[in-house]
Order: structure tokens, then sequence, then C-alpha cells
């Protein structure tokens, strides 16, 4: 069974090109005991380590309209899970030369515009 | 003119007669230095106290380094999210603040749960005010928060709560499961760092009192066995004047006796020489000279992580974890007197690190006007004393006794200063600018007396 799982993601990866593919593979969940995943036809949260028929790694793609959402299955059933709480194959980190942080800002810095969209009603 | 004639030398007779009477004039140089104290005129006498308080803070700062606190500030900043999220093939979601609530819920278990040594409480100075859709479902963050607290390693996990300025939506709160919120946000408390502030909830007039960050942060560690802390009530303990100490290294508070003697004269020059040094303050700290350990939140991930535990504590000691965001275009920045402007999550550890250095010797605001006044109440006496002695020998030398002068004044008041900041522990107001007034002070006073001991030696003449 983990065997077959295996070869099934081995294809799946050598038809992805890239990480914004339709077809990723979950390597790892970090945290099980804490993590929940959502059935994607009752919307129940279930943890994963409850999850009994989960064996990693596991195909998934991204939830329809969002890249933050991944859907897998496992035991028959779809579920919904955070593309934070997983770790996916090809998963980079860009270690940055950057080690100490420009904490402190000068004392007559000022500024006047607000960061990002703001909507705001008088 | 004429009918009014003897009235106006009646007036003149009768003010010549009380200007004569010691008391009167005395009463007088009394009236003009509470103006000068109390009455504040256009804030003069409070604007050189900050002044010379801010100065003086940076003096003292700088006479000795101090150790490491048990408290790691996690920083949020740019960097970190971009490498965090490595171009989309990160795992954090975001690229940019605010983050996505998935990508809250995985930074908090890391630092929690998935630690091997985790702290004895997290606070996550990030304000959930309402939920944003755009940043996916709260109740998945909540869900986290439920989870860890009820099967995690009994991490104490805080939410920043806002406060009366900017009150929480109750929906919010409900998605977060209810968790534990401390205030971030108060009014009423200057420069000052309350111990504890209300939190409020929109269309609601009910508020709850809850204990600040560092208050919570200090009540965590003392409840996880590091010490007693029997004496913290935080209602009704007065605010912490927070002192921007700074560690011991050659950067920041040299350990060499040489070089630290010529850091602290070189501070002073450039504090009596401000404005030829044509920059706004003198030179300030860099910030990595405060003593809390500081890392970035990429820093924890990758092949070499930073440990998030800080150096020099003990094997088993506990310590606390602030995470917080460091992005100048968030505008979450606080003026301080040592370290320009910072972040405002380092306020907290700052104020943390202040209560768990000093215990219940934290500095505390003392309004000493009133000792102000008593002081140039003695000074006066002092100096009208002083006159008569020098009409009966005129001093030889003019400048140098000048300086000398507002040398020992000077030196006089920052004495008092350092009995009430070292022994009584307390930052006094309404103090400091008696070192720019009292010699002014002298000066009038000396010059008013010789005046009237001229005008007397020649009524006394001419009878």
């Amino acid at each position: 069974m983990k065997v077959a799982k295996g070869l099934c993601a081995a294809a799946l990866i050598s038809l992805a090109s890239s990480a914004w593919a339709e077809n990723l593979v979950i390597s790892d969940i970090p945290s099980p005991d804490f993590t929940e995943a959502q059935k994607v036809s009752s919307d129940e949260w279930v943890l994963v380590t409850e999850i009994s028929s989960l064996a990693l790694p596991t195909a998934a793609t991204f939830a329809s309209g969002t890249q933050r959402e991944l859907v897998f299955s496992a035991g028959g059933q779809e579920y919904r899970i955070a593309r934070a709480d997983v770790v996916l194959e090809n998963e980079t980190l860009v270690t940055s030369a950057c080690d100490t942080l420009a904490l402190s800002i000068s004392s007559d810095t000022r500024s006047a515009s607000v960061k990002g969209a703001g909507e705001s009603c008088e | 003119m004429k009918p009014l004639e003897p009235w106006r030398q009646r007036w003149s007779t009768l003010r010549h007669k009380l200007w004569c009477r010691l008391s009167v004039r005395y009463l007088t140089y009394l009236a003009l230095g509470a103006w000068a104290l109390l009455a504040d005129p256009f804030t003069l006498s409070s604007t050189s106290d900050r002044a010379l308080s801010r100065e003086y803070h940076n003096f003292y700062v700088r006479l000795s380094g101090v150790e490491m606190a048990p408290l790691t500030v996690v920083t949020i900043d740019a960097a970190s999210i971009r490498d965090l999220n490595a171009d989309g093939s990160g795992w954090m979601s975001s690229n940019d603040w605010p983050l996505d609530y998935a990508d809250h819920a995985r930074l908090i278990s890391d630092l929690t749960v998935k630690q091997e040594r985790p702290p004895a409480s997290l606070f996550y100075d990030i304000y959930f005010e309402e939920q944003r859709d755009a940043s996916g479902e709260l109740e998945r963050l909540g869900r986290r928060l439920s989870l860890i607290d009820n099967r995690g390693t009994g991490t104490d996990i805080v939410l920043a709560g806002g406060g009366k300025p900017m009150p929480m939506s109750p929906d919010a709160y409900e998605r977060l499961d209810q968790p534990r919120l401390s205030a971030t946000a108060w009014s009423g408390h200057g420069e000052l760092y309350p111990l504890s502030a209300p939190i409020q909830f929109q269309d609601s007039e009910t508020t709850e009192t809850t204990p600040t960050p560092a208050t919570v942060m200090y009540q965590a560690l003392c409840a996880a066995g590091a010490k007693e802390c029997a004496w913290l009530d935080p209602s009704s303990a007065p605010a912490v004047s927070v002192h921007w100490a700074a560690v011991e290294s050659s950067e920041c508070i040299p350990a060499r006796p040489g070089s630290h003697i010529w850091m602290l004269a070189k501070r002073f020059l450039e504090g009596v020489l401000q404005g030829l040094y044509s920059k706004a303050e003198p030179s300030h700290l860099p910030a990595k000279c405060m003593p809390v350990h500081i890392v970035r939140a990429s820093q924890l991930y990758g092949d070499d992580p930073v440990s998030l535990v800080p150096p020099g504590i003990d094997e088993d000691a506990p310590y606390a974890v602030m995470v917080g965001v460091v992005m100048p275009s968030t505008h979450d920045y606080i003026q301080t007197p040592v370290y320009e402007r910072v972040p405002g999550v380092l306020l907290h550890a700052m104020a943390f690190e202040n209560l768990w250095r000093l215990d219940d010797g934290y500095f505390h605001y003392r309004n000493m006007t009133y000792w102000g006044l008593l002081f140039w109440a003695a000074a006066v006496l002092l100096f009208m004393g002083q006159a008569e002695r020098r009409h009966n020998s005129p001093p030889r030398r003019k400048l140098p006794w000048v300086l000398l002068w507002w040398a020992a004044i000077a030196g006089a008041v920052v004495l008092v200063q350092l009995v009430f900041h070292n022994i009584l522990r307390i930052v006094p107001e309404g103090w400091l600018s008696l070192i720019a007034v009292v010699p002014l002070l002298r000066e009038i006073v000396l010059r008013n007396e010789a005046a009237i001991m001229k005008i007397k030696e020649n009524l006394n003449e001419s009878r």
C-alpha cells in the first residue's frame, strides 16, 4: 500500500514542473497532534492524528480559487488543510544574508500614509 | 494731572516702603519661582525638565551594563516573510504583512509545541481586531490556540488585546475561542508603562482590566518557579518609568574602564555641545544593545536555525517569548530616549526586563514640583543672605565665580536627583528645570538686593 502510494507520488512529482503546478506532494505534517484538517463534505474539523488512513507522502492539490489551502484524500474522504501546516516535496527556505535587522529608526522619522488597503468610514 | 499728583506720590512712597521690607521682596521672588514651576508658562519648565531628564537617563544607562533578560523577541520582518514564503515555494502562504491566519497558527505552533524546551509564556504582539476575510478564517487560529492550550506543553499563550482607544470586535474574540488577552493600547499614562489597563469590546461600555504584556510575562515566569512575586498587584502598583538599559559589550557599554570613561565623557560633551553637531539629538546606542535576545522569524528555520532560548540562562530556567512585527510602514514605533525609535514590541520587552531586573524596585514617576518649590524657597534665602555679604565685601573676580556657582548648583541638583533615582527609585518631574532656573534666580536676586541696599544707604545718608 505504501509502495503504491510512493510510486504514485513519484509519478506526480515527475509530472509537476514547478511549485505552482496543480499536483503537489505533502511529505510531512510538522505538528500532527495540533493540526486539524477539515472534511470537504461536512466541514467537520478532524485532528490529523485521527485520520488513520493518512499515509505520508500523499498527493494534494490547491483548493479551487486559493493558493493557501490544499486538498488531499485519505480513506475515501477529501480533506482541506492549510498550506502553512504542511511540508511540501519541493519546499524551500531562502536564508537571506541578513542576520541583523535594522531595529531602530531615527527620531525625526515621520510617515503619513497607511500600509495596504485601507477602507475607512467616518 | 495736577489733582492726581499727590496720589501718585503716595503710591510711589508706598511701593518704596513695601519693597524695602524683606518679607515683601522674599514673597515676590517666591511667587516668581512658583509661577515658573507650577504655572509652567509656555511649558518651558516641563519641557526643560523632560529634556534634562532624558539626558540624565542617557548618562545613567551608560554607567553600567546589565545582564540579558530571560526573554526572546521574535521579529516578523519583511525579510523574514520573504524568506519563509520563498517566492511561493516556502511554507508561508503570505508574501507580505498582514499574514494569513494559517501562517500565524503555524508560527505559534512552531514556537511552542515544536520546541524541545518550550517557553513558559508566549506573548503574540499582534492585535486580531477584526476578522479579515482576505487573511482566511480566524477560527482556524482559534482552534489551534485551543488545541495548544488543552493539550500542549504548558506554554501560556497571550494575544494583544487592544484597549479602550481601539476596542476589539466581539466576533473576532469568539472566533479566536476566547483567548487570553493583554491590553496593548492605553491612554492617560504619558510615557509611562502601566502594569494593567482596561480592554473593551466594540458596541459595549463594559471594560475588563487585564495586566499588560510585561506584567503577564513576569507573572508567568514567577509561576514557573523562577522567583517570588507576592509584591506584584497590577491593579494598584504605579506605572513603570521604563529604563532603557544596555548590555555590557565593546559596542554598547564597554567593560574596560578606559573606553568606558571615554564613552561617558564623549556623551557628556555631545550633550552640552549639542547644537554644534547639527543633529536632532546626540548619538544613540544601537538597538542590538538591548538586553533581550532578538531573533528574526526566518532564523528559526532552515539548516542552521538559531535557538529560541535566550543565551546565558540556566539549564532548566524558564524563559518568555514575545512575537512582534518590525516593519517601518506599519507605524508601530515608539520613541525612546536611548535607542531612538524602536518597534512597539520592544517597549513591552524592556518593561519586562525592568520588572525582572529590579522587581519591586522599578522606576516610577513622582511629581516633585512642590519639593522643587521648597528648594527654590531655600535658594532665595541663601542668595538674599549672600547679597548682604557681597555688599559688605565685593567680589574681586566675576566670571569664574559665576561659572563655579552654576556648576555648584547643577552639582547639588544632580546629587539630589541621584538620591531620588537610586535610593527612592523615583523619576521626578518638576525638579531638573531648577538647574536652568536657579542660576538665573541668583543673578536676579543679587542684583535686586544690591540695588535695594544702595537705595537704603542713600536714604540713610540723606537723613
